[in-house]
């Protein structure tokens, strides 16, 4: 009966932050840009949750992205997975009051992650202006996935606390 | 999600899901449609969600610009009407020149080629949400029979091609997305060139044309449609107008910057043609 609860409250949680990153963080993009509420979802779940749900939730939701985006499924599963991954190890220093850890994770991961992207689907096919992209793209995607990542990471601690299994096995 | 898994050590975990999105990218890369079924299954459920959030979104958003757009309107109004007095002078001279035309065209059997293309209206529920990408999603799909390769217009000009299908959506990529090429030619010359997608210059409010030969006659602000060469868009479609022509290193080609017809940045309903370009058998 938990259980069922906590599942329905992670499967509405990726739906809501879905929903905002898809369709409405349109209309609230600053210089084109839309903040990353899904990587932000997914290292504040590995980090309060643990690292294995936050692998398992990265490789769902990055599916669900790269059903969205169409054409190539599997690249952001597996990007997101990794930033699950990652983030997990530092849930055995998880402790309600620190923001500060889980923020410098996002902003972290949501370089790397588009770092991934650029090397990816742009340096593979000779746009080599770095320069370009990491000031029009990648930083104002950080400070802006920052800024919403005060107030979602405030949230979705209040939400997924609840979530937490009850016997955490910490880190490894 | 979370049942048998307890034992598994997460590292062979992570290495599992890493082999699965390899597996994933490999037969999504070499079959179409592969993953059509959870494509359908995400049309049923969250698609109508994204419309309705869109439809709210939209509505708040036209009101706040009919507030804004007022005053532009009336000035806009007057010089409209002026140019229209000046249109329809223009008309009638074209209007004799059509009669002209389809005269020819008879003798020339040609009349087929140029009909009118029929057409779907569709709505913007999402956009790929990516930074990266100008990808877009539309709430019609194979239910209203859009399929893949279908040519997507706002407006008078080109948007993009319908580049996935799912029973009730569509995912677009534009002409200004990074891996979009177009061939295309000059409204007053045979020439053909290719029109490139550019996520760094369209922050800019362009892209970027390639490739035209150096003998041909531009200039600043003519016209770019679509060649029919093209293996994919109907040709005839505007795509939009360059500007800053400049001769390649290789002094062979040239190559120049095009403003398209299209605002992107405001696109909330699209046009999708139904008619799929036959490709020569």
């Amino acid at each position: 009966m938990v259980k069922i609860k906590k599942m329905l409250i992670l499967i509405l949680c990726i739906l809501v932050c879905f929903l905002i990153q898809t369709s409405l963080l349109p209309y609230f993009s600053l210089a084109g840009i839309v903040p990353n509420v899904m990587l932000i979802l997914v290292v504040s779940y590995a980090y309060i949750v643990g690292q294995k749900e936050g692998m398992l939730l990265g490789f769902f939701v990055g599916f669900l992205m790269d059903l969205f985006c169409g054409e190539l499924i599997g690249p952001y599963a597996l990007f997101y997975t990794y930033i699950g991954y990652f983030s997990g190890f530092f849930h055995f220093i998880y402790y309600t009051e620190i923001i500060i850890l889980p923020l410098i994770l996002i902003v972290g991961l949501d370089f790397v992650f588009n770092m991934g992207i650029y090397v990816m689907f742009f340096l593979l096919r000779n746009r080599l202006d770095f320069g370009f992209y990491f000031s029009h793209i990648i930083v104002p995607e950080m400070i802006y996935t920052l800024a919403v990542g005060v107030f979602l990471y405030k949230l979705l601690h209040m939400v997924l606390g609840h979530t937490k299994p009850e016997i955490s096995e910490g880190g490894m | 999600m979370q049942e048998e898994k307890f034992e598994i050590p997460h590292k062979y975990l992570l290495c599992g899901i890493t082999i699965l999105c390899f597996l994933f990218i490999l037969i999504s890369m070499l079959f179409e449609n592969s993953f059509s079924f959870c494509r359908a299954i995400t049309d049923k459920t969250i698609a109508p969600m994204q419309k309705g959030i869109t439809k709210v979104c939209d509505f708040v958003q036209e009101k706040i610009d009919v507030w804004e757009d007022m005053q532009d309107l009336k000035s806009e109004n007057e010089a409209l009407k002026q140019q229209v007095e000046q249109l329809n002078l223009e008309n009638k001279i074209y209007m004799e020149e059509q009669l002209e035309l389809e005269r020819l065209r008879e003798l020339y059997q040609l009349d087929d080629q140029y009909q009118d293309y029929e057409k779907v209206g569709a709505r913007v529920i999402g956009t790929s949400s990516m930074n990266w990408f100008d990808n877009f999603v539309i709430d019609k799909g194979s239910n209203d029979g859009i399929a893949v390769d279908m040519n997507v217009i706002c407006g008078n000009g080109l948007v993009g091609i319908v580049t996935d299908v799912g029973p009730d959506t569509a995912v677009v990529r534009s002409i200004i997305d990074d891996a979009s090429n177009v061939s295309a030619i000059f409204l007053n010359s045979d020439k053909l060139c290719i029109v490139q997608g550019d996520a760094k210059s369209i922050a800019d409010g362009y892209i970027k044309v390639l490739n035209i030969p150096k003998e041909v006659e531009v200039n600043e602000g003519d016209e770019l449609v679509t060649s029919s060469v093209s293996d994919k868009f109907l040709p005839g479609i505007t795509i939009g107008y360059v500007e800053e022509i400049t001769v390649d290193s290789n002094n062979l080609t040239k190559s120049a910057k095009l403003y398209p017809a299209v605002d992107f940045e405001n696109i909330h309903e699209v046009l999708v043609i139904t008619q799929l370009k036959q490709s020569g058998e």
